[in-house]
């Protein structure tokens, strides 16, 4: 009971008339920063932090954790519309999202987002004003090997959604590996497969990849159509229709708690939350075949995930000084710029702060289902746009943005390479998303699995000696024992008439 | 719609404003700052310096620069602006070689840090080695320090070198990476007393804390100001600290040379420009720069990153380049980092 008037106490700071408006300020940004190409929410929260020096500190996190949790909101927008994600969270939203869009539906895909964004975003914060330290501390229980175990459960995860042909799904995650292993490695520091070229010390960009696989493969693909593509002729509703609620807001409610409970790992990064939750919502349908033909699950349990994931995210920040993620980590310099140090500590010494701040949440979650309702009516135009007028102008947009990561050319360089590699693929009918998703997994498992190596006594045993890794391993074996078993009951014949990524 | 029109204005009006407000102070400075010129016998500078930072935008250094850039306008003659321009990519090589290959007007100049400048160069991908620029100001020149656990076991130095020699290879410590300056920090520990611990890399500081504190790894060794949040929330300590000098806020934690082992390794941020600068021009980032660091405003600043800045001119700078260099070059080979 202490929590709620202790929140209402916040409230009181978060509704004061500046707040609200660096409120609104920092989600707008964040929407923006989704939205646009190549900027990130790291760098839109790392480039604003000078500017907060002058203001009081809680107006300033106020503002910085608008522009975190606004961006997840943004990132729908272009992966809906024009099927490139806007950030690695929104991948998975392409592929369902992006087929609602072209039966003229990007409105509805984009509604749906936005509800169940504002209702995982909720209800990931209910869980840091009246849970977060016990969760907080459990998540710590999370080290190399437990990653390494929820990340190959993933991956097991990705391997049943293939697609049509499990073997060309196999060549396209193998693919996306392989341009993980590119770079320094993480242990040893040996350089690999840069052909001498400094620009890839450290890898490839995750967003050069995205765009260049998604969005530049795309604009080849439908240049080759004569620019004559079945254009949507109206925009249906913002809402689903009656019988798509009930499916539609059980993903919403499933999403949530996945998100929820990945969020509060520290370093378990939101891809890995929308992944689990779209092939959840998968497992669990009817009628599995619809996914990747515009399946409104499909979109709407990923999208509230990520946005579970972002709120989430903010609880082992507030009670343990912990970022969980890059952008996390950034407000975590700004918490320090501003003399504030995140932990236990933080609850007792500074309550006006804390609880400022996190009512400050809702009412940012509640600004931006009131700006992005009626504004993906307006963003769904964009689906109308004649193709010809909006290739080019995407075009630009992705050169401009992809530039403005590193000011490089070779960035630019790389993404048009993508775009001929994913053009290529999408001929062969490879499936472009697995190799996005285990190329940001890739590097992630390389480390951890290294990481527990090191830290081992004796050797491999250490991912089933320890009960949290343990029991996500065995979970990854019965879930790829049950695919082999149906697989081959069924003759394949699911498989054929599953969806394509 | 309507609403997302008049928040946009509201932005734009607000950048507006600033800029506008801008542009009026450097008005002024430039009729106040006019004689200064003529003294120095060149006209630099008559645009506004980019500061090229090889990190991404967020970072320690990239922080430390922008204080600075903002503080030091008003040192400068005609009250030039400086812009931070973040070049990141290649283990910070790309944006080092951006401004060694840029042209010595003074313009484009770099924040440079150990690992760009005195660890890079070893593994001879960077065109570039530590003597190939001109240096201007030494900024910050942090210490490392090993860190445990609140509950460690070990209270002290002394008690933690007993168990890790009577333990070799059993102590695991966590860095922001392979070759990282707290790898070669503390493999210049082990080699001075002769002990063997664990390394595990991790991607960033962060990280390695939070598996310290998660109890992942025993130990993990970071520049002071990345354990300062944990290390005050009581969560973690200081056992000992590997750089050359104490900081402020640590004064109780022991040097490694105090305790008579042989380890010094910092990590430092400072300005370069490119080799064949003119010495006026040199000089004059040299006594903006040193007159922002005394700025109280950006001590301040700095104070609550948990850095003290640490000013170096430009001879005892590129002195300390070079030493850093040779040094961190023994441990890279002794560890096999480097043949």
């Amino acid at each position: 009971m202490d929590s709620i008037a202790l929140l209402l106490g916040g409230f009181e700071h978060a509704l004061t008339l500046w707040n609200l408006l660096y409120c609104l300020i920092g989600v707008s940004i964040g929407m923006f920063v989704g939205v646009l190409p190549g900027l990130g929410p790291v760098a839109g929260t790392a480039l604003l932090i000078p500017l907060t020096f002058g203001m009081e500190p809680t107006s300033a996190i106020i503002m910085l954790s608008g522009i975190f949790y606004g961006s997840m909101y943004g990132g729908t927008i272009t992966s809906v519309l024009i099927n490139t994600p806007g950030e690695s969270a929104s991948v998975i939203t392409c592929i369902d999202g992006y087929q609602m869009a072209k039966q003229g539906r990007a409105g509805t895909a984009l509604g749906v987002s936005a509800i169940g964004s504002f209702i995982g975003g909720v209800t990931a914060i209910l869980g840091l004003t009246f849970l977060g330290p016990p969760l907080a501390e459990f998540a710590l229980k999370f080290g190399p090997p437990e990653y390494f175990s929820l990340l190959l459960l993933g991956l097991i995860m990705l391997v049943g959604l293939m697609g049509k042909s499990v073997i060309r799904g196999l060549i396209a995650a193998c693919f996306g590996l392989m341009l993980s292993l590119i770079g320094m490695d993480p242990v040893s520091g040996a350089i690999r497969f840069t052909f001498g070229q400094m620009e890839l010390l450290e890898g490839l960009d995750f967003v050069v990849v995205a765009m260049g696989l998604f969005g530049i493969s795309e604009i080849l693909l439908n240049a080759e159509k004569h620019m004559k593509m079945e254009k949507p002729s109206t925009i249906q509703g913002l809402l689903p229709e009656r019988h798509e609620w009930k499916p539609t807001l059980s993903a919403i409610g499933r999403g949530t708690g996945l998100g929820f409970l990945i969020g509060l790992i520290p370093g378990a990064n939101s891809v890995i939350a929308s992944i689990l939750s779209y092939s959840l919502e998968k497992k669990v349908a009817k009628d599995p075949s619809r996914f990747g033909k515009g399946a409104i699950e499909g979109v709407a349990g990923p999208e509230t995930a990520n946005n579970a994931h972002s709120g989430a995210a903010m609880i082992p920040l507030f009670t343990l000084g912990i970022p969980s993620s890059p952008t996390v980590a950034v407000i975590l310099g700004a918490f320090i710029m501003h003399g504030l140090t995140p932990g236990p500590a933080l609850f007792q010494n500074n309550p006006d702060f804390v609880w400022g701040v996190i009512a400050s949440m809702f009412v940012g979650n509640l600004i931006l289902l009131i700006f992005n309702l009626p504004l993906a009516r307006v963003w769904a135009k964009i689906a109308m746009v004649p193709y010809e007028i909006l290739f080019p102008l995407i075009l630009i947009l992705s050169v401009v943005g992809v530039y403005s990561i590193n000011s490089s050319l070779w960035d630019v360089g790389m993404m048009i390479l993508f775009g001929g590699i994913g053009y290529l693929m999408k001929k062969l009918d490879l499936p472009i998303a697995a190799t996005v998703l285990t190329f940001v997994l890739g590097a992630q498992i390389e480390s951890t699995l290294l990481q527990s190596l090191a830290t081992s006594q004796n050797g491999l045993l250490i991912f089933f000696e320890r009960p949290i890794s343990g029991v996500l391993l065995t979970l990854g074996c019965v879930i790829l024992v049950f695919s082999l078993i149906s697989g081959i009951k069924k003759r394949r014949s699911t498989l054929i008439n599953d969806f394509e990524l | 719609m309507k609403k997302l029109i008049a928040t946009l204005t509201v932005i734009f009006t607000l950048v507006a404003a600033g800029c506008s407000q801008n542009e009026i102070q450097s008005n002024g400075n430039q009729t106040a700052a006019g004689d200064q010129g003529s003294q120095a016998n060149t006209d630099y500078p008559t645009k506004p310096i980019e500061i090229i930072v090889p990190y991404a935008p967020g970072g320690g250094t990239d922080t430390a620069s922008r204080i600075l850039s903002t503080a030091v306008s008003k040192h400068l003659p005609n009250g030039q602006s400086v812009v931070v321009v973040n070049k990141a990519g290649g283990a910070a090589t790309i944006g080092m070689t951006e401004v060694f290959k840029a042209k010595p007007d003074g313009y484009k100049i770099g924040m440079t840090t150990t690992g760009a400048t005195s660890i890079q160069p070893h593994y001879g991908k960077a065109p570039y080695t530590h003597d190939s620029f001109q240096a201007v100001i030494r900024v910050l020149s942090v210490p490392q320090v090993l860190v445990v656990r609140a509950d460690a076991p070990w209270k002290t130095f002394e008690e933690w070198l007993e168990y890790v020699k009577a333990n070799p290879d059993k102590f695991t410590y966590g860095t922001a990476g392979a070759g990282h300056t707290a790898h070669i920090a503390m493999e210049a520990l082990n080699a001075a007393a002769n002990i063997k611990t664990k390394h595990v890399p991790f991607d960033g500081a962060g990280p390695a804390v939070t598996a310290l504190v998660g109890g992942h790894v025993e130990g993990a060794v970071v520049q002071v100001q990345e354990a300062k949040a944990q290390i005050d929330a009581g969560k973690i300590r200081a056992l000992i600290n590997v750089g050359s000098s104490k900081v402020e806020a640590y004064k109780d934690v022991p040097l490694a040379k105090e305790k008579g082992y042989d380890v010094q390794v910092d990590v430092y941020t400072g300005l370069l420009a490119p080799k064949d600068t003119p010495k006026e021009i040199v000089t004059i980032l040299h006594d903006a720069f040193k007159k922002a660091m005394e700025d109280p405003s950006v001590i301040e600043q700095f104070r609550k990153l948990g850095v003290d800045p640490s000013y170096a001119g430009p001879e005892d700078f590129q002195k300390d380049i070079t030493d850093s260099f040779n040094r961190n070059g023994e441990i890279m080979k002794k560890i096999g980092l480097i043949k």
